[in-house]
């Protein structure tokens, strides 16, 4: 397996020689781009429903603009818009690269991508409109569930069948990308379409269940595939254990799976089989610990031995601490006592936060922030210093939300249990309903940094090519550390 | 070093242990949570009609019968409980609030009675109604705590009846006039139901005896 972990990871120089001829770079640039202009309009989204908490609302006639339904297009487009598309760019650009095969079909892809953000307007507009099915994350009506179904098929197949066709050892992110392409189109079926016809009264426990182990198995072996990929990219040497990837992907398709009926911790669910449950999380601890301890191995004394750490990995690591802090909070959800606090709180509201924007999110910023210069055709970033403000506005406005949420959801969950009407609770934590719109704000402007910075690449190099003649001897040298 | 055929049985080993783990999850939830038999609006209809929908009609009678032409019957009931769900669902209501009282003292004691798996058992919980979060209070048992009147000037301006409630304005349930329009009397019924197929539950104002006697058929009648 060490040979596999040597000779399989990716290197600059052997990207630069595949991409032309098993990359499609306009379309991974497509999806990023899709990406970071959902990632924008979801925070705007989110942004605007937060003013209710503060009885502010500013449309009280306009049942499009109702916060209600604005809350639930928040959602839906961090998942579909952002980090599906991420995820779809993310997948284009390194799995022809491990394979050494490109994708099934190129215009099966760019159908997808058309395919997919069709769906995503198509929800926002649904939502907006009146129309939605009571799935959390998935509130999009059955109608568009299909559709979304069509298309999660296609990507599957598209990646799946030149894994498949391979020869030879793979590499881990393959292996993971694998059980996550079996498993998406499954447990989207179950989670959004048999809750609605079949499952009647059970919808709760299947939902809920499904929820879970969508993320378990749908969500996080692509995120764990797409860390095994870039950590060694980013940080120029291979990943520290090939074995502990491979164990922790094990880990992660047998053991924890069964930590699917922690939502069931409430119900009549038997002594063993919370035991069982334990077991699961415990599974679930252990695949995170895994990828953490890989993660850190693989990148300790890199940033010494390589000069100033990039913004890209600096993305990778804040991910990876609040990915520690989330699983951490998960192995807490698993308690009952813990559940009786913050069970419906806005405890769980920061978690959620930590959990898509603080791990996922970061991790996929990380990922844009390493390849547009090279997609846009430039050797690096218009400014440097625009990315480092990106980075820890970004920080730092999560920081002062999740905290903010999480002391307002205990606060709220301590005082639910006192002999108090239901208004105290409410004006109780207003004030931090206050600091966490305040902390949207400053993540919001981050990403306009972000966006600013993107197009200020994007000129200067359209104004390079503009000027050929001069851009060897009249330009200067580069600023940015970045070199693709 | 792993060569191909140890690839292909570690791909079989973990397809067989994930696909083992979901399906005796998946049977824990069944066994747990799933019942046989579940209800439809009408069956539960049949079973009697809220006091506050006929209150609706005697107050709105023109409204009423405009958006109802039968009248408060079983049918125009469960008519307007599943139409009354959707709007719950489509305005996100469960968002904020949520239909489950959890076996714990401090729900049970503000509440009432934990929530049974029978509660669910009906086609107004497709998907499950019990929410994700609590701004606002729990609804399992809402029914009768509180006026028509109040609910419709609730729904229209949160802060004219709480004056500290972060709840958006939902004046799309209005007409010109401030009366419900057929959504507004669709919620309203739907919110008076929640909780009617309960006895007793704290804060829960009496009903006239005559809408959910039962007749000798053991079905309950209308008014």
């Amino acid at each position: 397996m060490g040979q596999v972990a040597t000779s399989m990871v990716p290197t600059e120089q052997g990207e630069h020689q595949l991409a032309d001829s098993l990359v499609d770079k306009r379309l991974v640039l497509a999806c990023f781009i899709a990406a970071i202009a959902y990632l924008f309009f979801a925070m705007l989204a989110g942004w605007f429903f937060s003013f209710q908490f503060l009885q502010i609302n500013a449309f009280p006639d306009n049942e499009y603009l109702s916060p209600g339904r604005w809350r639930m297009v928040h959602t839906n487009v961090v998942l579909y818009g952002f980090l599906a598309n991420a995820y779809l760019g993310a997948l284009h650009w390194c799995t022809p690269r491990l394979s050494l095969r490109p994708v099934l079909s190129r215009k099966l892809s760019w159908f997808v991508f058309v395919a997919w953000q069709t769906m995503t307007v198509a929800t926002i507009l649904a939502l907006l409109g009146g129309h939605a099915q009571a799935v959390e994350w998935g509130e999009a009506p059955p109608v568009i569930d299909v559709g979304n179904l069509v298309v999660l098929v296609l990507v599957a197949i598209n990646f799946s069948i030149p894994i498949l066709r391979m020869r030879g050892p793979m590499y881990a992110t393959l292996w993971y990308f694998l059980i996550g392409f079996a498993w998406v189109v499954p447990l989207y079926l179950t989670g959004n379409l048999v809750p609605q016809y079949v499952a009647g009264d059970g919808t709760g426990a299947i939902t809920k269940l499904v929820f879970y182990e969508s993320v378990q198995l749908g969500v996080m072996p692509i995120a764990c595939g797409l860390i095994y990929y870039f950590v060694p990219v980013l940080v120029g040497r291979p990943i520290w254990s090939h074995r502990l990837a491979m164990a922790g992907f094990l880990c992660l398709m047998i053991v924890a799976p069964w930590g699917g009926l922690f939502e069931f911790a409430h119900g009549s669910v038997s002594p063993t089989l919370h035991t069982i449950t334990m077991v699961g999380m415990l599974g679930n601890a252990a695949v995170a610990a895994m990828l953490i301890i890989n993660y850190v191995a693989s990148t300790g004394g890199a940033a010494r031995s390589n000069g100033r750490t990039s913004v890209a990995r600096r993305w990778f690591a804040a991910g990876m601490f609040c990915y520690l802090i989330v699983c951490i909070q998960g192995a807490l959800l698993g308690s009952s006592a813990f559940q009786d606090v913050v069970r419906f709180s806005d405890w769980v509201v920061g978690h959620s936060h930590l959990v898509m924007f603080g791990a996922l999110g970061f991790w996929m910023l990380g990922i844009m922030t390493h390849l547009l210069p090279s997609l846009l055709g430039a050797r690096c970033w218009w400014s440097d210093r625009l990315n480092a403000w990106h980075f820890w506005l970004s920080c730092a406005g999560l920081l002062i939300m999740i905290s903010a949420l999480m002391i307002a959801g205990w606060r709220q969950g301590s005082m639910w249990g006192e002999p108090i009407p239901w208004a105290s609770t409410v004006i109780a934590v207003v004030s931090f309903w206050a600091l966490r719109t305040v902390a949207g704000l400053v993540i919001i402007v981050a990403q306009l940094f972000f966006v600013w910075n993107i197009l200020m690449t994007a000129v200067d190099q359209l104004s390079r090519d503009e000027e050929p003649h001069q851009s060897n001897t009249n330009h200067p040298e580069p600023q940015s550390s970045y070199v693709q | 070093m792993m060569d191909k055929p140890s690839s292909k049985t570690l791909l079989f080993a973990g397809m067989v242990g994930s696909s083992l783990s979901l399906l005796v999850v998946a049977a824990v939830a069944h066994t747990s949570h799933l019942s046989r038999t579940e209800l439809t609006a009408e069956q539960l209809a049949a079973d009697g009609i809220v006091y506050e929908f006929v209150q609706l009609a005697e107050r709105f009678p023109v409204e009423f019968n405009r958006y109802f032409p039968a009248g408060a019957t079983t049918e125009s009931y469960a008519e307007a409980l599943r139409l009354g769900r959707d709007i719950y669902v489509a305005e996100a209501c469960w968002h904020c609030h949520t239909q489950q009282v959890r076996p714990i003292p401090a729900d049970e004691q503000r509440w009432g009675p934990r929530s049974q798996a029978s509660e669910y058992r009906n086609e107004l919980q497709h998907p499950i109604m019990r929410g994700t979060r609590r701004v606002g209070p729990d609804l399992s048992r809402e029914g009768a705590r509180r006026s028509n009147d109040w609910h419709l000037a609730h729904f229209y301006d949160a802060t004219s009846v709480v004056p500290t409630s972060v709840m958006p304005a939902y004046r799309w349930f209005h007409d010109a006039r401030g009366y419900p329009n057929k959504r507004g009397m669709a919620i309203i019924t739907y919110m008076q139901s929640l909780g009617s197929w309960l006895d007793c539950y704290p804060n829960c104002l009496d009903r006239p005896p005559s809408t959910m006697q039962r007749d000798p058929s053991g079905t309950r009648e209308g008014v």
